[in-house]
Protein backbone atom coordinates (compact mmCIF):
# COMPACT_ATOMS: atom_id res chain seq x y z
CA UNK A 1 0.00 0.00 0.00
CA UNK A 2 1.59 3.18 -1.39
CA UNK A 3 -0.77 5.98 0.19
CA UNK A 4 -2.88 6.98 3.03
CA UNK A 5 -5.76 9.71 4.24
CA UNK A 6 -5.60 10.54 8.18
CA UNK A 7 -8.50 11.28 9.75
CA UNK A 8 -8.29 13.60 12.59
CA UNK A 9 -11.64 13.48 15.11
CA UNK A 10 -10.06 14.44 17.76
CA UNK A 11 -8.96 17.56 19.54
CA UNK A 12 -5.85 19.36 20.29
CA UNK A 13 -5.22 19.40 23.66
CA UNK A 14 -5.86 17.40 26.63
CA UNK A 15 -5.79 13.92 24.15
CA UNK A 16 -3.13 12.73 22.05
CA UNK A 17 -4.41 11.06 19.86
CA UNK A 18 -4.75 14.09 17.09
CA UNK A 19 -0.63 14.10 17.89
CA UNK A 20 -0.73 10.83 17.21
CA UNK A 21 -2.53 11.17 13.60
CA UNK A 22 -0.41 14.49 12.67
CA UNK A 23 2.76 12.95 13.22
CA UNK A 24 1.68 9.72 11.32
CA UNK A 25 0.56 12.04 8.13
CA UNK A 26 4.16 13.40 8.79
CA UNK A 27 5.60 10.27 8.34
CA UNK A 28 4.18 8.74 5.74
CA UNK A 29 4.50 12.14 3.82
CA UNK A 30 8.39 12.26 4.30
CA UNK A 31 9.19 8.41 3.29
CA UNK A 32 7.55 9.35 0.15
CA UNK A 33 3.96 8.28 0.39
CA UNK A 34 1.29 10.12 -0.68
CA UNK A 35 -1.12 11.45 2.51
CA UNK A 36 -3.87 13.93 3.03
CA UNK A 37 -5.04 14.97 6.49
CA UNK A 38 -8.64 15.51 6.74
CA UNK A 39 -9.75 16.96 10.44
CA UNK A 40 -13.51 17.10 11.35
CA UNK A 41 -15.38 16.45 14.54
CA UNK A 42 -13.33 18.04 17.52
CA UNK A 43 -10.48 17.24 15.17
CA UNK A 44 -10.95 20.75 13.53
CA UNK A 45 -10.09 22.66 16.88
CA UNK A 46 -6.45 21.19 15.47
CA UNK A 47 -6.38 23.93 12.77
CA UNK A 48 -7.57 27.42 14.62
CA UNK A 49 -3.42 28.18 14.34
CA UNK A 50 -3.36 27.64 18.15
CA UNK A 51 0.20 27.92 19.30
CA UNK A 52 2.23 24.68 19.72
CA UNK A 53 2.96 20.93 18.21
CA UNK A 54 -0.13 20.70 16.09
CA UNK A 55 0.17 23.99 14.27
CA UNK A 56 3.81 24.06 14.22
CA UNK A 57 3.73 20.44 12.04
CA UNK A 58 0.78 20.82 10.14
CA UNK A 59 2.65 24.23 8.92
CA UNK A 60 5.55 22.31 8.11
CA UNK A 61 3.14 19.64 6.25
CA UNK A 62 2.23 22.60 4.04
CA UNK A 63 6.01 23.24 3.45
CA UNK A 64 6.57 19.89 2.04
CA UNK A 65 3.25 20.31 0.05
CA UNK A 66 0.80 18.18 2.07
CA UNK A 67 -2.53 18.66 1.37
CA UNK A 68 -5.39 19.50 4.47
CA UNK A 69 -8.69 19.40 4.50
CA UNK A 70 -11.57 20.16 6.38
CA UNK A 71 -15.46 19.08 6.65
CA UNK A 72 -17.11 22.54 6.38
CA UNK A 73 -20.33 21.40 7.90
CA UNK A 74 -18.08 20.89 11.69
CA UNK A 75 -16.56 24.10 11.35
CA UNK A 76 -20.04 25.53 11.55
CA UNK A 77 -21.37 23.59 14.24
CA UNK A 78 -18.56 24.75 16.41
CA UNK A 79 -18.71 28.77 15.07
CA UNK A 80 -15.10 28.60 13.71
CA UNK A 81 -14.94 30.82 10.55
CA UNK A 82 -13.08 29.57 7.62
CA UNK A 83 -10.44 32.99 8.33
CA UNK A 84 -9.64 31.57 11.22
CA UNK A 85 -7.88 28.27 9.84
CA UNK A 86 -4.29 28.39 9.06
CA UNK A 87 -3.75 29.10 5.84
CA UNK A 88 -4.08 26.58 2.70
CA UNK A 89 -6.67 24.28 4.67
CA UNK A 90 -9.00 23.08 2.24
CA UNK A 91 -12.65 23.32 3.58
CA UNK A 92 -14.79 20.43 2.08
CA UNK A 93 -18.37 19.74 2.33
CA UNK A 94 -19.51 16.28 4.30
CA UNK A 95 -20.51 14.78 1.23
CA UNK A 96 -17.00 14.00 -0.48
CA UNK A 97 -15.71 12.74 2.78
CA UNK A 98 -16.50 9.06 1.50
CA UNK A 99 -15.13 10.23 -1.92
CA UNK A 100 -11.62 11.29 -0.48
CA UNK A 101 -11.26 8.11 1.33
CA UNK A 102 -12.02 6.19 -1.85
CA UNK A 103 -9.23 7.98 -3.27
CA UNK A 104 -6.33 6.50 -0.74
CA UNK A 105 -5.68 2.45 -0.48
CA UNK A 106 -5.80 3.50 3.10
CA UNK A 107 -7.08 5.72 5.99
CA UNK A 108 -6.47 6.01 9.37
CA UNK A 109 -8.10 7.40 11.83
CA UNK A 110 -7.41 9.28 15.12
CA UNK B 1 -4.32 -16.78 -0.25
CA UNK B 2 -2.10 -15.31 2.78
CA UNK B 3 -2.75 -11.59 3.55
CA UNK B 4 -0.81 -9.40 5.41
CA UNK B 5 -2.82 -7.74 7.75
CA UNK B 6 -1.29 -4.31 9.60
CA UNK B 7 -3.10 -3.52 12.94
CA UNK B 8 -2.25 -0.09 14.69
CA UNK B 9 -3.30 -0.01 18.55
CA UNK B 10 -3.49 3.02 19.86
CA UNK B 11 -5.43 2.13 23.08
CA UNK B 12 -3.68 -0.10 26.03
CA UNK B 13 -4.98 -2.74 28.42
CA UNK B 14 -8.69 -2.16 30.79
CA UNK B 15 -9.17 1.76 29.48
CA UNK B 16 -11.58 0.12 26.92
CA UNK B 17 -11.71 -3.35 25.43
CA UNK B 18 -9.52 -2.11 21.89
CA UNK B 19 -6.70 -3.66 23.02
CA UNK B 20 -8.47 -7.48 23.51
CA UNK B 21 -10.14 -6.96 20.68
CA UNK B 22 -7.02 -6.06 18.66
CA UNK B 23 -4.99 -9.03 20.05
CA UNK B 24 -7.74 -11.47 19.57
CA UNK B 25 -7.86 -10.41 15.77
CA UNK B 26 -4.52 -10.82 15.28
CA UNK B 27 -4.07 -14.10 16.72
CA UNK B 28 -7.24 -15.29 14.69
CA UNK B 29 -5.62 -14.18 11.82
CA UNK B 30 -2.37 -16.14 12.45
CA UNK B 31 -4.40 -19.10 12.96
CA UNK B 32 -5.83 -18.81 9.51
CA UNK B 33 -2.57 -18.06 7.90
CA UNK B 34 -2.13 -14.40 7.42
CA UNK B 35 0.82 -12.73 8.17
CA UNK B 36 -0.13 -9.90 11.15
CA UNK B 37 1.57 -6.80 12.14
CA UNK B 38 1.17 -4.61 14.52
CA UNK B 39 2.15 -0.92 15.39
CA UNK B 40 1.58 -0.30 19.34
CA UNK B 41 1.22 4.02 19.18
CA UNK B 42 -0.35 6.18 22.02
CA UNK B 43 -1.24 3.98 25.10
CA UNK B 44 -0.72 0.61 23.57
CA UNK B 45 3.14 1.05 24.28
CA UNK B 46 1.86 0.16 28.04
CA UNK B 47 1.18 -3.39 26.23
CA UNK B 48 4.53 -3.84 24.76
CA UNK B 49 6.31 -4.41 28.10
CA UNK B 50 6.57 -7.56 30.40
CA UNK B 51 4.97 -7.45 33.60
CA UNK B 52 6.51 -6.58 36.69
CA UNK B 53 3.95 -8.99 39.28
CA UNK B 54 4.21 -8.13 42.82
CA UNK B 55 5.31 -11.23 45.21
CA UNK B 56 2.31 -12.65 47.35
CA UNK B 57 -0.98 -11.62 48.22
CA UNK B 58 -2.65 -8.90 45.03
CA UNK B 59 -5.05 -7.50 47.92
CA UNK B 60 -7.56 -7.10 45.31
CA UNK B 61 -10.73 -8.99 45.95
CA UNK B 62 -10.75 -12.38 43.81
CA UNK B 63 -14.07 -11.70 41.83
CA UNK B 64 -11.82 -8.35 41.42
CA UNK B 65 -9.36 -10.33 39.48
CA UNK B 66 -11.73 -12.56 37.84
CA UNK B 67 -13.40 -9.30 35.98
CA UNK B 68 -9.76 -8.33 35.49
CA UNK B 69 -7.99 -10.48 34.01
CA UNK B 70 -9.27 -10.69 30.43
CA UNK B 71 -8.26 -7.20 30.13
CA UNK B 72 -4.86 -7.58 31.10
CA UNK B 73 -3.34 -8.21 27.09
CA UNK B 74 0.67 -9.58 28.53
CA UNK B 75 0.10 -13.48 27.92
CA UNK B 76 -1.78 -12.95 24.18
CA UNK B 77 1.26 -10.19 23.01
CA UNK B 78 3.37 -13.03 24.14
CA UNK B 79 1.69 -15.96 21.94
CA UNK B 80 1.19 -13.08 19.15
CA UNK B 81 5.33 -13.27 18.78
CA UNK B 82 5.63 -16.62 19.21
CA UNK B 83 3.10 -17.36 16.03
CA UNK B 84 4.87 -15.08 14.40
CA UNK B 85 3.60 -11.67 14.53
CA UNK B 86 5.76 -8.48 13.97
CA UNK B 87 5.05 -6.37 17.01
CA UNK B 88 6.95 -2.96 17.19
CA UNK B 89 6.29 0.34 19.42
CA UNK B 90 6.63 4.11 19.36
CA UNK B 91 9.43 4.87 21.67
CA UNK B 92 8.35 8.35 21.81
CA UNK B 93 5.10 7.41 23.29
CA UNK B 94 7.11 5.11 25.26
CA UNK B 95 9.35 8.13 26.69
CA UNK B 96 6.39 10.23 26.85
CA UNK B 97 5.17 7.47 29.75
CA UNK B 98 8.96 6.98 30.93
CA UNK B 99 8.83 3.15 30.35
CA UNK B 100 11.15 3.21 27.24
CA UNK B 101 13.74 1.70 29.80
CA UNK B 102 11.27 -1.15 30.72
CA UNK B 103 12.20 -4.64 29.27
CA UNK B 104 9.82 -5.79 26.01
CA UNK B 105 7.58 -8.91 25.55
CA UNK B 106 9.59 -11.04 23.93
CA UNK B 107 10.46 -10.00 20.40
CA UNK B 108 8.14 -7.03 20.79
CA UNK B 109 10.46 -4.26 18.75
CA UNK B 110 11.39 -0.41 19.76
CA UNK B 111 10.24 1.45 16.64
CA UNK B 112 8.92 4.90 15.80
CA UNK B 113 6.23 6.09 13.11
CA UNK B 114 8.30 7.22 10.09
CA UNK B 115 10.63 3.86 10.13
CA UNK B 116 8.31 0.90 11.44
CA UNK B 117 5.06 1.72 10.72
CA UNK B 118 5.73 3.20 7.64
CA UNK B 119 7.77 -0.05 6.41
CA UNK B 120 4.38 -2.15 7.50
CA UNK B 121 2.93 0.08 5.35
CA UNK B 122 4.15 -0.71 2.45
CA UNK B 123 3.65 -4.53 2.88
CA UNK B 124 0.30 -4.27 3.90
CA UNK B 125 -2.70 -5.82 1.98
CA UNK B 126 -5.39 -4.85 4.78
CA UNK B 127 -4.74 -1.53 7.79
CA UNK B 128 -6.80 -1.69 10.61
CA UNK B 129 -6.39 1.51 12.96
CA UNK B 130 -8.29 0.88 16.38
CA UNK B 131 -8.46 2.97 19.38
CA UNK B 132 -10.38 5.70 20.77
Amino acid sequence: MINSACLIVSKPLGVEISALGIRTAWACHQNGFECKLLFTEEGVWCLTDNPGYHTSMIKDFFGEDGEVAVVREELEKRGIDEDALVDGVEVIDAEEVAELCEDFETVNYF
Amino acid sequence: MSKTLTIMLMSGSAENEDAQFATNLAEAALEKGHKVQMYLFGNAVNISKKEEPIEGDLHIAPRLVEHIEPTRNFERMARLTEKGADISTCHTNEHARGIESKEYVKDVKWGDVGGSFTKYLMTSDVLLSVGH
